[in-house]
């Protein structure tokens, strides 16, 4: 449908010529008379009009360069308070002192008192009044997007107040910019209490709770705009990235399917941008080095002193925990270093290469490089030549790991890594008690 | 001949659009206003309007009011043995209407343009077609009240281009429009509301409020507070109510038990009760204004309209919100009632109204229940998805596609949903078509679901699967609100069992039931008195003298203005 032929008229950016050619129109097709053609001439008539404002919708991901620029111009232009020659407006100073709370409240990056400020501003009776209602609304965008962090309560108590999840299209296109961004988060979370209530798993519970915007961005729907504006936010960017990393470790099967691809690829590929390389790579670095000290520790002091089996097995538990959370560099150390000082110091050796190079292998990423390590250790092991029982089982359990991982790299297995974690931990009590049990015979 | 009928919670009005010009219908007493309260006499008679109002206090058993609150819900409501739905009791009003308007036009009339609150939903604006239908009125067009106002106050500034925000305040309904005038087009450009907000609840705050500081001092408790103390103490406060907009203060008055309990409320103190309800009219204005993308400062006039922005609390509030002193050019109880009349002039094509067109928006968000897929082969349904955004002109159609998401489905349920949240259990459910589809693998059926908005603001939904070319129009199966049509016969022939009270007699009846109520509220030598006068006037009625009654009616008459303007004891 040509809506220049619909309105009669040539085509043209002059609102009043648009607004006359569908009055002179409209009167012949009536919306009482003639729905169909009513809604035709309405149809080219809205099109029109956007044509000439020239904004013809939302403007879509057009790159992150212009949304830059937009936001760049959100913080740099001059607010309708610093007009020049408004400064002695009195709805200015009104706005400006109202405002005075919350900004105090975010400078000093205090939530309560920016979220009391605010609230006390709406209560205001100078803020009835609609213009200057409004005013206030672009000033607070204004003082939030100044901020490098998400202030999110403020955030909350803002959409509540000014309607910004019933659209956001009556603001300037750089503040609508800041208030999407805001509305992106409160929307992301509360995909994510629903995530949370269905979540399978507790390990699923504790990587949401572990920082909850970085989940309710991950695994919210497509939204390059906020996400890019929040990435902006290294804390923010960090928390998503290691996010990502954990899930794809520990819930493979939930970033396939559960999750919106979009979302999760708009991340991976910005975590994998050099600057996030280098981050990443320091992480790394820094969650690998227990696992190091340990081996040197336990090949360098490997002291012939007893250890109930229990113990040791328990250690071993608290080792695997490590595997889970990235904060647990030094107790790994720890744990590791009773372990070399076992009885069996060769053994343990083994087992730590095994499981290490699992971990290894998934958190790397470079999983070829993961089991090399880890069958390295498995053979080194065997070629101890030690034929303790003990060291049997703990070298049947690394295999296991081994082999679990290269499954999963292969797709051959659908488990999850957690439940095969699970698995070993159970096999190593199993295998415990019937070494008890054999013992036991063999003494009667 | 097409009348226009403002339906409203408190009262109606019926208006022509006659001689190049729209007028009120005088009712049987003269007068504009006809309150919408429907009573049962002790005969059985039907009583519509003052007469059932002035009775509301004596008989509230036989007495209903405020009944529109209850259009497109199934709710009942008892005058005595009878029970009535809200859509019976408004086609009586509506009857009393039509009637006024036939006797003062010395014609026939069949059709009406008949006004409800922009906010109304579809089983809402439904069940107003069918009151009129029940009374006898062929409804030609339902007509957004604050629509109405704008054409009545639009009509004479045509010619120049302006912007305003018609704040429309009625007895039981809150709705804001902003309109456009340019090139002699009316335009809505958003609409807003709220359902349940009008003069009614502020007169609550004020029953409330005495409860708490008078009455339970008095030894009522919350139970005693129904039939007639309710009544009693409701028309107190709506006297008081009017006495706080003429003198700034009023008076609450009260006969407890053989007690005259009395409670004085000022301007200030009623206002500062009502804080809550002047909260609530704020974000329907600032949503509308938000939706038009029409800054407040744009605005050229704001009018008001509907009885309650009598109350200089709601005028403070807009003057407060908009910067600047409201528009009363128009009676704000006869403003809608005229636009209908002018909807009326239109639909017949009146050459005084040629050039004027009006355009319309819907309220609020239509669409329907979806599913969505997260990745591969997870589903979570209870979406919404809107098909029809809120502030769309009307009329309006629509189509989106939808596939299926289950392998081999056989059917698609269609859930129509009415609001702006994202979960539809938080919007209102309209109804539900089901649609058989070939059993096929997930995604690989898809069907056009087409949302057709009418100019009455009447949704109609049509569902086609594309591979079978299969089409399904709504059938509300799960509305209890709307009725059938044979449910719709069926009340019909009840309703024609009832006898209505004389038109003729409207006026001997009111002053009865107004003396009564007053006998009922003094006490002592008054109450004794006026006994005395209502048995006189009950005799002269039997003699069925015409003159010797009117004669009789106007002692009567003098007599209760008096009484009622004499102190409580």
């Amino acid at each position: 449908m040509n809506i220049w032929r619909e309105l009669g008229i040539e085509a043209t950016r002059d609102i009043r010529e648009i607004r006359r050619a569908y009055a002179v129109r409209l009167k012949e097709a009536h919306p009482e008379d003639d729905p169909e053609g009513f809604e035709r001439l309405r149809t080219a008539y809205e099109q029109a009009l956007a044509a000439a404002r020239g904004a013809d919708g939302l403007p879509g991901f057009a790159g992150r360069r212009a949304a830059a620029a937009e936001v760049e111009t959100v913080e740099t232009a001059p607010g309708p308070a610093a007009d020049p020659g408004s400064a002695a407006d009195p709805g200015s100073v009104a706005v400006e002192a109202l405002l005075a709370g919350v900004a105090e409240g975010l400078s000093r990056g205090d939530d309560e008192t920016a979220v009391s400020g605010l609230g006390e501003a709406l209560q205001d009776p100078r803020l009835t009044n609609l213009e200057l209602r409004a005013r206030f609304e672009r000033r607070l965008l204004e003082e939030v997007a100044r901020l490098d962090w998400t202030p999110e309560p403020v955030a909350a108590a803002a959409i509540e107040a000014f309607y910004w999840n019933e659209g956001v299209g009556h603001l300037p296109p750089g503040h609508q910019e800041i208030a999407r961004g805001l509305l992106g988060i409160r929307g992301a979370k509360d995909r994510l209490e629903t995530l949370r209530q269905e979540g399978r798993g507790w390990l699923w519970k504790f990587l949401i709770d572990q920082d909850p915007l970085a989940a309710a961005l991950l695994t919210g729907r497509f939204r390059p705009r906020l996400f890019w504006w929040l990435a902006l936010d290294r804390g923010i960017f960090n928390a998503v990235a290691r996010l990502l990393r954990e899930l794809r470790i520990f819930y493979p099967s939930l970033l396939e399917r559960n999750l919106d691809p979009m979302t999760v690829d708009w991340w991976r590929h910005s975590v994998e941008r050099p600057k996030g390389r280098l981050a990443t790579a320091a992480h790394y670095l820094m969650s690998a080095y227990w696992f190091y000290a340990g081996v040197i520790l336990a090949a360098g002091y490997g002291l012939d002193v007893a250890w109930p089996d229990w113990l040791l097995a328990a250690l071993i538990m608290v080792g695997m925990l490590d595997l889970f959370i990235d904060a647990m560099p030094l107790v790994g150390t720890g744990v590791y270093l009773l372990l070399a000082t076992g009885p069996r110091a060769l053994t343990t050796l083994g087992v730590a290469g095994a499981l290490g190079c699992g971990w290894l292998a998934v958190r790397l990423e470079r999983p070829w490089d993961g089991l090399a390590v880890g069958l390295t250790f498995f053979f080194l092991m065997a070629l101890s030549g030690t034929r303790d029982f003990m060291a049997f089982l703990y070298g049947a359990f690394g295999l296991w790991l081994v082999l679990g991982v290269l499954f999963r790299l292969l797709g051959l297995l659908e488990l999850d890594l957690e439940l095969l974690f699970l698995g070993t931990q159970a096999a190593t009590f199993a295998g415990l008690k019937v070494r008890r049990l054999i013992e036991r015979l063999r003494a009667a | 001949m097409i009348i226009g009928i403002d339906l409203g919670t408190t009262n109606s009005l019926a208006a022509v659009w006659k001689d190049g010009e729209a007028r009120i219908v005088p009712n049987a007493l003269g007068e504009a206003l006809t309150p919408s309260v429907v009573g049962l006499d002790d005969t059985g008679e039907v009583l519509v309007g003052m007469a059932a109002r002035e009775r509301l206090l004596t008989h509230p058993e036989l007495t209903a009011a405020a009944f529109k609150r209850q259009m497109g819900s199934d709710r009942e409501i008892h005058l005595g043995k009878r029970k009535f739905r809200p859509e019976e009791l408004s086609s009586l009003v509506l009857r009393a209407l039509k009637a006024d308007a036939e006797a003062w036009l010395g014609e026939e009339v069949g059709e009406a343009v008949v006004s409800v609150p922009a906010y109304f939903n579809d089983a809402q604006r439904k069940a107003t077609k069918i009151a009129g239908q029940l009374a006898g009125l062929t409804v030609e067009r339902l007509i957004n009240e604050p629509t109405a106002a704008a054409l009545a106050y639009g009509l004479h500034r045509r010619d120049v281009e302006s912007k305003f925000l018609i704040f429309d305040l009625g007895g039981g309904t809150f709705d804001v429009s902003l309109l456009e005038l340019f090139e002699g087009i009316m335009e809505v450009q958003a609409s807003g509301g709220d359902n349940f907000l009008g003069g009614e609840d502020f007169v609550d705050e004020m029953v409330g409020a005495f409860m708490e500081r008078v009455g339970r001092e008095a030894g009522i408790c919350e139970e005693d507070l129904e039939g007639k103390v309710l009544q009693a103490l409701r028309d107190q406060a709506e006297r008081a109510k009017r006495e706080i907009t003429k003198h700034e203060a009023g008076t609450l008055h009260l006969t407890w038990q053989e007690q005259a309990l009395s409670w004085n409320v000022d301007e200030a103190a009623f206002a500062e009760l009502c804080e809550p309800l002047l909260a609530r009219l704020a974000a329907p204005i600032e949503r509308a204004l938000r939706d038009a993308r029409i800054p407040a400062g744009e605005l050229d006039e704001v009018v008001l309209v509907g009885g309650a922005t009598r109350m200089p609390m709601v005028r403070k509030l807009v003057a407060r919100m908009f910067g600047r002193l409201p528009a009363v050019h128009l009676s704000p109880d006869e403003a809608i009632a005229l636009g209908t009349a002018v909807q009326a002039g239109l639909k017949v094509r009146d050459s005084a109204l040629d050039e004027v067109v009006m355009t319309d928006v819907c309220p609020y968000t239509l669409g329907t229940e979806v599913a969505e897929v997260f990745g591969k082969g997870h589903v979570r349904d209870g979406f919404f998805m809107p098909i029809i955004e809120r502030n769309t002109t009307i009329p309006a159609s629509r189509v989106e596609r939808v596939s299926t998401v289950q392998n081999y489905q056989s059917e698609v349920a269609i859930k129509i949903f009415q609001g702006e949240s994202r979960q539809v259990q938080d919007n209102i459910f309209l109804g539900e078509i089901k649609l058989r589809v070939p059993p096929r693998p997930a995604g690989e059926e898809a069907m056009d679901i087409r949302f057709t908005y009418d100019i009455n603001g009447l949704l109609e939904v049509e569902a086609t699967v594309l591979s079978t070319e299969r089409t399904e129009r709504l059938v509300i199966e799960q509305n209890p609100g709307v009725l059938s049509p044979e449910e719709i016969e069926k009340r019909l022939e009840a309703l024609a069992e009832l006898k209505i009270h004389p038109r003729e007699q409207t006026e001997n009846r009111t002053a009865l039931a107004r003396a009564e109520r007053l006998y009922e509220e003094r006490l002592g030598e008054l109450r004794h008195f006026l006994g005395e006068q209502i048995a006189q006037f009950e005799a002269v009625l039997a003699y069925q003298d015409p003159r010797e009654i009117e004669e009789a009616r106007d002692t009567l008459t003098e007599l209760l203005n008096e009484i009622e303007g004499l102190p409580y004891l």
